[in-house]
This record gives C-alpha cells, structure tokens and sequence, in this order.
C-alpha cells in the first residue's frame, strides 16, 4: 500500500453553497466531518475521489498529485486509488459478493477470483459470497462494500455515512467492526457523517461542518469542551435551553430557564442567552434522593426515551425543555429508567456553557 | 382492491363494477385474439406448410429475418451508446434532440418513405453522394427498418440507463474502471432487461414494416419484398400463401415477446 499523508484544499460553488475546505490526513488517521446534511460532506469526498471538479482546487496522495486546477491536472477517478464506500453502498445488483469485490481487482480470473474469496472470508462473509445484494443484511452489505473499497489497495480509504443504511440493532456492532479496520488501515481515511456521536467514535479527529466550512477541528473531546459556536455546540450533542440570565450571588449567573426551572453557570451572561450542556455532563437521580454533591443544578425531568448508542445508553429528558443525559446500560438498569419515568437530572455549574442570543 | 371491510357490516352489492371489468377485458381478448387465432384456424396446417415451400414465401422470410437483424445490429451498436449519453449527460438542446429521436415513432410510414426517397435516394439530398445504392436495393430495406424501429430501442434503452442508480457508475470508476468499463461492465448489464424490451419492441417494429419499405424500396421478390410486402403482393390472389405467412409471423413475434419477458424477469446475476 502507498503510504502518505492526503492533502485536499478546494473551493467551489455549488448551487447556493460556498464549498471551501483545506484539510490534511495522515496515514493510518481518519478524519470524520460531521455536519447536517446539505454542508457540503458529501462533495468533499466527490471532489477528492475525482468524481466532481471543483472551480479551484488541489489533491495530493501520497505523493501522488491527483489534482491542480491552477497545473491544469485531473487525474480520472479510476487513476486515483480511492477505496470509496457509498452511502448506500452502491453494490452491483447484478454481480454476486464476490464478483462485486473482484470487479475492483485485477490480474486473471483465477487469480481475482481468489482474492475477493479471500478478503470476503477476512470480513466473515466467507459463506454469502455467492448472494446477490439483495440478498445481504444491511450489516453483510456494508462488510461487501468495505472489501471491495480495499480490494484496490487503496491509498486513500474515502467513507460517506457508513453507518447511516443500517438500523439501530446492527449499527453499534458494524461501527465496532469498522472501528477495528480503520485502526488497521495504514492508509489516511476520510469519513463524513451527520452525527457527532459517530465522528467522535470513528475519527481521531472530527472536523464539524456547516454551510461548505469546516467550523472547527480537534478531538472530539476538545470540541465537545469549547465548541467555538452554538452550532457546534448544539450539533456535538449538547441540549441547549433558552432562558433569561442575572448575575447571582458570589459571581455566579443565574439563568431562569422558558416554561420553568433554573440553572445555575460560572459563565458570565444577562439578558436572553442559550445554555449548553453536554449529556455526558449530567447525572440521574431517582427523585427526591437527597445527595448533597456539589452539583449546583438541580432539575425535575420526565424521561422521554431511552436509546442505546454503542456501549452507552442516551437518556432523552424533558425539563421541560428538552434535554440529554448519558449514562452507561447498567446505570440506566438500576435507575429502571423508561419512557415516563420521572428522575433529578443534574449537572455542576461549571459544566454549562452561556452563550447570548 | 375495493374490496375493504370499512364501518359497520352490511351486505355487499351486488359487484356490478367488478363485472364490468370482466366484460371489458373479455371484450379486449375476444377482439384481439380472435384474429390472431384464426390465422391458424382458417386452414389446414398442410396448406400452411405447403404454402411456405413456395420460392417466393422463402425469398420473403429469408429476406426479412436478414434485413431485420441487419437493422437490428446497426441499432443496438449505435443506437446503446447514444441512448447511455442522453441518460446520463445535460447538455444544451437535449430536449431538442431527444424530441427528434421520437419523431419517426409519430410519422407515418409513409412519410418516413418519402423522406427517405428526399434524403437518401437517388435524386434527394445526399443523392449525388449515396446515388441508387440504397433505394430499391436490399441495403434500402435495412435503412427503412432502422429509420422506423431505432427510436423504439433508444427511448426504451435510454429510460433504462436513466434508472439506473448513478452512484454505481461512481463505484465503478473509484474501482478502477475507465468510463468505457463502467458502460460496458455496468450500465449494460444492469439495464439488460430495459434493453431486452427495447430490442424486442423494435424487433416486432422492424418485422412488421410496411409503407416505409415499399416507397424507398419497393417490392421486389428476393431483393426488397419482406414478408409484409408479400402478404400484400398475393393476399388478394393467393390467400392460402397470404395466410401462412402470416402465421410465420405470428409465430416470430410470439417467440419474441416469450423471450423478451423471459430476459426481463431472469435473474440480474444472469449477466454477470
């Protein structure tokens, strides 16, 4: 495999989006842009695999120069040694498993042959070589999907949303599974998503999109702990609750919270702001439990639902403004916590961001 | 279908809507199959076979099964390509284009005739460069068929690149595939059952071509008389041989749709 860092620097217009990023990966990192849709992820991937020119523009690959609008150099698709993984996959309804992998391979049909049977049987599907896509779960489909996109030994791993086709049950073991082959790849990977919590789990990096920009970088823990805007906070997770501030006694701000509650940040704000708090922030408690920590926030919530997300389980509250708690399974287990329960949620004062609005 | 229990429960009525369709596609059946059965019933099978063994019968039907797949070819080699391109690619004036395409499939054979006299033939446009080769020759026939069966191909071929996921023409090119690879490797074999109904809507078009052939090319036993022209040369004066082959024809086509439906609902590995 050619090992070496990818480079993309791009600007174009795209309908009414100013796409322009300028990002570097290293091999064996990856690097997950998490955005809403319409931010422009998608592109991104497009423009690196050659699938889409940008008005100005450069790529590079592992020494390879893929792409330079200004040198007039455009490498085809087909010249770059992308492994590209849809996001619906894209397998060839026509072509069994194995024959899609092998479409990607070259050399003789013996020899093609062995090597998708080969990569197929590394990624468990040994035994639904012969099935056709439509045939596959979600979960086999994507396996189909990562063989063929490193069948080329590619020197880029490009990944759009490759978790979205697949259903909640599925999603937490095929995200571990693709874990473990970014961790092996030694190949710079590029993946987008529009979820937060699956960047941060995917990416060592997570690069949070909007509107064609990338907003800010890091990891996803530095992000999380200083979103540079209420977007980013807002789209890393955080629930945000709208309410007015007053300074409060020994410097501290209190914010009365729309339709009722109060909370209290060691942020300075007055006038109408929006609070931020991260779920992993907040603490459930079976009502009317009177622990004396020094959480200074204390809110009655109605728990709304209860969703397993990998090995944690995201606990959907009402304050009554909506809110988010992170808790692992067990705790979840012993708060018997479901659909109408009603628990304390709380949370430090210094785990609140303020921003105005 | 209409049959829903809704509300409280009440007898049903008595299902006249229900009849009426049955009326009318009894009605459908009786009309069109009819004719078709009779071609078989009016005469012995003897008179058939007999009637077929005649030069002129097998001049014709040789004739036709050449110049239809000489057509045929001239269609698919062309006409898949320039379908993929109108699916898959905007440019300016594509309405225009693809309106033009359609054109033959309104025109009237007749008028498809003489505008090929006005282009191809000896004294039309391109006259002083084609001269007589094509009009009243065999090579006359072929290009009437083409004319008149190709745009059944193409909207049909192009509908099927049209519907084909883009996303596995993206996947095809990030594997390694240059543009031709994917076409061939891909496109093609994903839309084979839309090309399969197109070639075989174009097939019965091209088979059963009538008023085009005999103005460009006439009706000469053996160089330009296809089966219709010979059913029409001798339906009035030997309806024995006029039926027979007819009934070749019926069978042709028959075996053509069979097949065409097979093709359409075999296996998409089929192709692989």
């Amino acid at each position: 495999m050619l090992s070496g860092p990818l480079s993309l620097a791009l600007e174009t217009r795209l309908g009414a989006l100013e796409l322009g990023v300028d990002l570097e990966v290293q091999p064996g990192g990856c690097l997950a842009l998490a955005g809403p849709s319409g931010a422009g992820k998608t592109s991104v991937l497009r423009v690196a695999a050659g699938l889409l020119r940008p008005e100005r523009g450069r790529a590079a690959c592992g020494g390879t120069l893929w792409l330079d609008t200004e040198r007039g150099v455009d490498l085809p698709p087909e010249a770059r040694h992308c492994g590209y993984v849809f996001q619906d996959y894209a397998l060839f309804g026509h072509l069994s498993a194995w024959r899609n992998v092998a479409f990607a391979v070259s050399g003789g049909r013996a020899e093609r042959r062995r090597q998708a049977h080969e990569l197929l049987e590394r990624f468990g599907l040994g035994d639904r070589a012969d099935a056709p896509p439509r045939e596959l779960s979600g979960g086999e489909r994507q396996r189909v999907a990562l063989a063929r996109a490193l069948a080329r030994r590619p020197s880029a791993l490009l990944l759009d949303e490759p978790l979205t086709a697949l259903d909640t049950r599925t999603r937490a073991a095929a995200s571990r599974e693709l874990k473990q082959v970014l961790t092996e790849t030694e190949v710079p990977a590029l993946l987008v998503t529009h979820d937060f919590a699956e960047a941060a789990l995917l990416g060592d990096e997570v690069g949070v999109v909007d509107s064609g920009r990338v907003l800010q970088r890091g990891s996803a823990g530095e992000i999380a702990a200083a979103p540079f805007s209420a977007f980013v906070a807002d789209f890393t997770g955080a629930a945000v609750l709208t309410g007015t501030a007053r300074r409060g006694e020994r410097n501290l701000t209190v914010v009365t919270l729309d339709g009722g509650g109060e909370v209290v940040s060691t942020d300075r704000g007055e006038g109408a702001v929006a609070v931020s708090v991260f779920p992993w922030e907040i603490e459930l408690a079976p009502t009317g439990s009177s622990a004396d920590g020094s959480a200074r926030n204390r809110l009655a919530v109605d728990v709304l639902s209860v969703t397993a997300v990998g090995n944690r389980v995201r606990v959907g509250l009402a304050s009554p403004q909506p809110l988010a708690a992170e808790v692992t399974e067990a705790a979840a287990h012993d708060l018997e916590l479901r659909a109408g329960a009603r628990v304390e949620a709380t949370f430090k004062a210094t785990a609140t961001r303020l921003v105005t609005v | 279908m209409g049959r829903g229990v809704r509300g409280a429960p009440r007898t049903r009525r008595p299902g006249w809507f229900a009849a009426l369709l049955a009326l009318a596609l009894a009605v459908v059946l009786a009309f069109l199959g009819l004719p078709i059965l009779a071609v078989f019933l009016d005469t012995s099978p003897g008179a058939l076979v007999e009637s077929l063994g005649q030069s002129e019968a097998r001049d014709a039907l040789l004739l036709s099964l050449r110049t239809t797949s000489a057509a045929l070819v001239l269609i698919l080699l062309v006409g898949t390509p320039a379908a993929y391109l109108l699916a898959t690619r905007s440019f300016r004036g594509k309405a225009v284009v693809v309106t033009l395409v359609e054109l033959p499939l309104v025109l009237p054979p007749a008028v498809a005739g003489i505008a090929l006299l006005a282009s191809v033939g000896p004294g039309g446009v391109l006259g002083p460069v084609i001269g007589d080769s094509l009009a009243l020759q065999t090579a006359g026939v072929v290009v009437a068929l083409t004319f008149v069966a190709s745009p059944f191909y193409i909207r049909q071929a192009q509908a099927a690149f049209g519907a084909l996921d883009r996303s596995w023409l993206d996947a095809a090119r990030t594997l390694g595939a240059s543009e031709a690879r994917a076409f061939a490797r891909v496109a093609i074999p994903a839309a084979l059952p839309g090309l399969a109904a197109g070639t075989a809507l174009a097939l019965g078009r091209a088979l059963g071509e009538f008023g085009a052939t005999l103005i460009f090319a006439g009706s000469f036993q053996g160089i330009t008389q296809t089966v219709p022209l010979a059913i029409y040369d001798r339906f009035a004066t030997d309806f024995d041989s006029a039926l027979a082959l007819a009934a070749v024809l019926v069978v042709l086509a028959t075996a053509l749709l069979l097949t065409v439906k097979l093709v359409g609902r075999s296996s998409p590995l089929a192709g692989a």
